[in-house]
């Protein structure tokens, strides 16, 4: 499934997994170096099993699980910075 | 630099752009206001202008599009005598017309705030496109860490009166991460309480004129 063709997916999870969520963390960031951003587009598989040891992130990436993927990088580091209910709109 | 995005990634990768930049999550207080905490951002926006200091705010999404603080922060720095300028980034609206393979050239398309949509009632061409921003919070004032929707089912009612019960619409939420896949939960209209996300966005597509 590519990112145009949307799907419905799973409900949110009620907590993710650490190990699960900085592997996952630390493969986007590493997106923002380099090419790799290019090399991940160009091939997605191939980049993910170069690049991801956690067999769970690697699956998910995968799969393209929107929410699952959000859950788990949610657990990382318990701060409110995590929250994604930064409204920044009216009301006014 | 000051920063506000919803999601630890991108924080990560604002600080490694520029360490000394500071989130501006700390501005809102659970159960007050938002517009307090707007305020707060735009003082803290303004501050260090003021010492003399070139400033960055950077907010996720477009920064001029359903974000109070960072136009209520360059009309002021302007009217203090200070320099400022937007610049566009790529909106939760753009995002959609892609995911959803939607052209607004079509039929056209509507574009509102789900709670001043409820307050203004608007008129509606519903040959034409509707996106709804910020369902998931319809309703709501107030800053908070869960999710409150108060004027949800009101806000199916208004919209079930203008379309049928059983028009289908779009609950949709930007992937915020490259290469993963939108969420989008194609629902009639009388079901659309039950698939609302907290960040959600709704599409309701045109009517058909045949």
């Amino acid at each position: 499934m590519s990112p145009n063709e949307p799907e419905e997916l799973a409900p949110p999870l009620d907590g993710g997994d650490f190990e699960t969520g900085k592997a996952l963390r630390e493969f986007f960031v590493g997106l923002l170096s380099d090419d790799n951003l290019v090399r991940y587009h160009r091939d997605r598989t191939g980049y993910i099993d170069e690049w991801v040891r956690n067999e769970r992130a690697a699956d998910l990436l995968k799969s393209e699980t929107f929410v699952e993927i959000e859950s788990h990088i949610l657990a990382v580091t318990g701060s409110s910075r995590a929250k994604p209910l930064f409204v920044v709109s009216p009301p006014y | 630099m000051l920063y506000l995005v919803p999601e630890p990634v991108a924080a990560h990768g604002i600080e490694l752009l520029n360490p000394s930049a500071r989130s501006l999550e700390h501005c809102y207080v659970e159960g007050e206001h938002r517009r307090a905490a707007y305020a707060r951002m735009v003082e803290e926006i303004l501050a260090p202008v003021r010492a003399g200091r070139s400033v960055c705010a950077a907010f996720y999404g477009h920064p001029g599009v359903f974000v109070l603080p960072s136009h209520e922060a360059i009309s002021q720095a302007r009217t203090e005598g200070y320099p400022a300028t937007m610049l566009p980034g790529i909106s939760a609206e753009d995002c959609l017309f892609a995911d959803l393979g939607v052209d607004p050239a079509d039929a056209g398309c509507q574009s509102y705030e789900a709670t001043r949509f409820l307050e203004l009632r608007p008129a509606i061409e519903r040959y034409a496109g509707l996106v709804l921003w910020q369902i998931g919070v319809v309703g709501s004032a107030h800053h908070s860490a869960e999710a409150e929707a108060p004027k949800l089912d009101a806000l199916v009612s208004v919209l079930c009166e203008l379309y049928s019960g059983e028009h289908e619409v779009v609950v949709y939420e930007a992937a915020q991460y490259p290469g993963i896949a939108p969420l989008v939960r194609r629902v009639p209209l009388s079901d659309l309480s039950a698939a609302v996300t907290p960040v959600a966005t709704l599409y309701v597509p045109p009517l058909d004129r045949s």
